[in-house]
């Protein structure tokens, strides 16, 4: 598990202060919520809650901290390492990703010019997703996903906090580490799987791996295999026309493809006009259902042969 | 003897003031235009190399010397390692710390203190807009403090001259 420093470091003095002080363990935090005029809002221990005054948690509103306008302020100005103008683009995606890998989504007021989402002024809220790496989390599905001791283009089908990029970092991990022996590509659209902060990975993704940080996936894709000759491809979240031609491009070209995609069943999957020809033209040999309604990163099954045979 | 050693002092002793405001002057002139320039090099840097104000803090510290090179070193060390602090915090305790002995006039640092309440906390084009606001505020400063050079330099230097002189004409 890695240490949480990084994502409680950018929180505003009092509020860190706060959490520091008290008796909030800081592996137990998955999500710190801060909304202007509202209490802290936290997921520990798979519980949400407030952070109180006292620096512990419960559910005692009135007990609750809360947020002000400045302490948002100085929390975006940690976020941003006081540069808000240097993260426009990931600004109009909604999110920054900080040191450790950490995710801050980020909600106000979204500025348009000419249709489209220039910038988010007015911050109100902000979500910080405390980033954890399980390392060795693949090991059980690793023999399903292989074949002659060759890993198998493999799609990770996964509802919103299924563990589906939890899952696929660690495949690569595993992939690209020396016993693995692969050179792995990742386009990093969102830098949610290798978390670059100033060009480094943040999350380990093994020795003979490549990232392309914040590369929009269809492009990267052909870039990757033009340029660094991979075995394999690693894409977080597919679903545009442009991704899965270019998924087409790359399986053409002998590429294995390592990727996830949202959904909850084979059979929702099959019913997605856009996925259907993939499916149909075998690119992928293998479909891994995750599930989160027991357990994050639950294995609902696993399938192959189109989808249509259940492992 | 006594007495003429004393007119020496005295003769000496006042233009010397004279001379110390005009140097004062001549320094502050000379430090005006010189955080014009470390403005505009501060718009480059995030016009055209989007780079972080840490970063541009310990570049522009490599380009001063002396209480600005302190300042500049304060700011991005507090900015890189520390982040305890807004900017605007940093800002104004590292000119507490810094500047003491610059000789900028209240006005001026109020300016530039101004600048870092703002800096950062702004999208790109925001940013340069407000880089441009004080390359003017500071442009103006500079052309005020010529025409107060030029007015005033000989004045304060034939003044020291000639208050030492009235001095010792009175002390004799």
């Amino acid at each position: 598990m890695r240490e949480k420093h990084a994502a409680i470091g950018v929180l505003a003095g009092t509020i860190r202060k706060l959490i520091e002080s008290g008796e909030i363990q800081s592996d137990k935090i998955d999500e710190i919520r801060l909304r202007i005029g509202q209490p802290v809002w936290l997921l520990y221990d798979r519980k949400g809650g407030y952070l109180l005054k006292n620096g512990t948690f419960g559910k005692e509103r009135k007990k609750a901290h809360i947020v002000t306008a400045l302490e948002l302020r100085e929390t975006m100005e940690y976020v941003s390492d006081y540069s808000m103008y240097a993260y426009e683009n990931q600004l109009k995606q909604g999110y920054i990703t900080i040191q450790g890998g950490h995710r801050v989504g980020i909600a106000g007021k979204v500025v348009l010019e000419n249709g489209k989402i220039k910038t988010i002024t007015e911050i109100g809220m902000l979500n910080i997703r405390f980033a954890r790496a399980y390392i060795g989390c693949s090991k059980k599905v690793m023999p399903y996903i292989t074949e002659q001791n060759d890993i198998v283009s493999t799609l990770i089908i996964s509802p919103p906090g299924g563990g589906k990029t939890t899952l696929l970092r660690d495949l690569i991990r595993e992939l690209a580490s020396e016993k693995g022996g692969k050179t792995v590509g990742v386009v990093d659209e969102r830098s949610e799987i290798a978390a670059c902060y100033l060009g480094i990975p943040q999350n380990d993704l093994g020795v003979t791996t490549d990232v392309l940080d914040a590369c929009p996936k269809a492009e990267g894709m052909l870039m990757l295999l033009r340029s660094m000759a991979p075995e394999v491809i690693a894409v977080d979240e597919i679903g545009t026309k442009e991704d899965l031609q270019a998924i087409c491009r790359v399986a053409n070209c002998g590429c294995k493809i390592l990727a996830t995609i949202h959904g909850s069943s084979m059979e929702e999957m099959k019913e997605k006009t856009i996925l259907k020809e993939l499916i149909n033209k075998n690119i992928f040999q293998r479909f891994l259902v995750l599930d989160n309604r027991f357990h994050v990163g639950t294995i609902k099954g696993i399938y192959k042969e189109k989808g249509l045979v259940r492992i | 003897m006594l007495k003429i050693i004393g007119s020496v002092c005295v003769l000496f002793g006042c233009s010397a003031l004279g001379f110390y405001f005009v140097s004062q002057m001549k320094k502050r002139l000379q430090e005006l235009s010189f955080l014009r320039k470390l403005l505009f090099f501060m718009e480059g840097e995030i016009r055209h190399g989007l780079k972080s104000l840490p970063e541009i803090m310990i570049a522009m510290k490599q380009k001063c010397s002396g209480e600005w090179a302190l300042f500049f070193q304060i700011v991005g060390r507090r900015m890189l390692e520390e982040r305890n602090e807004p900017l605007a915090v940093i800002w104004k305790n590292a000119m507490l710390e810094a500047l003491q002995v610059s000789s900028l006039s209240r006005e001026q640092k109020k300016e530039w203190e101004e600048l870092g309440n703002n800096l950062g906390y702004l999208d790109r084009e925001m940013q340069l807009v407000l880089l441009q606001i004080s390359q003017e505020h500071f442009g103006d400063f500079i052309e005020e403090e010529r025409e107060r050079y030029k007015k005033h330099a000989r004045l304060y230097q034939t003044l020291g001259v000639m208050s030492g002189i009235f001095l010792v004409v009175i002390l004799i």
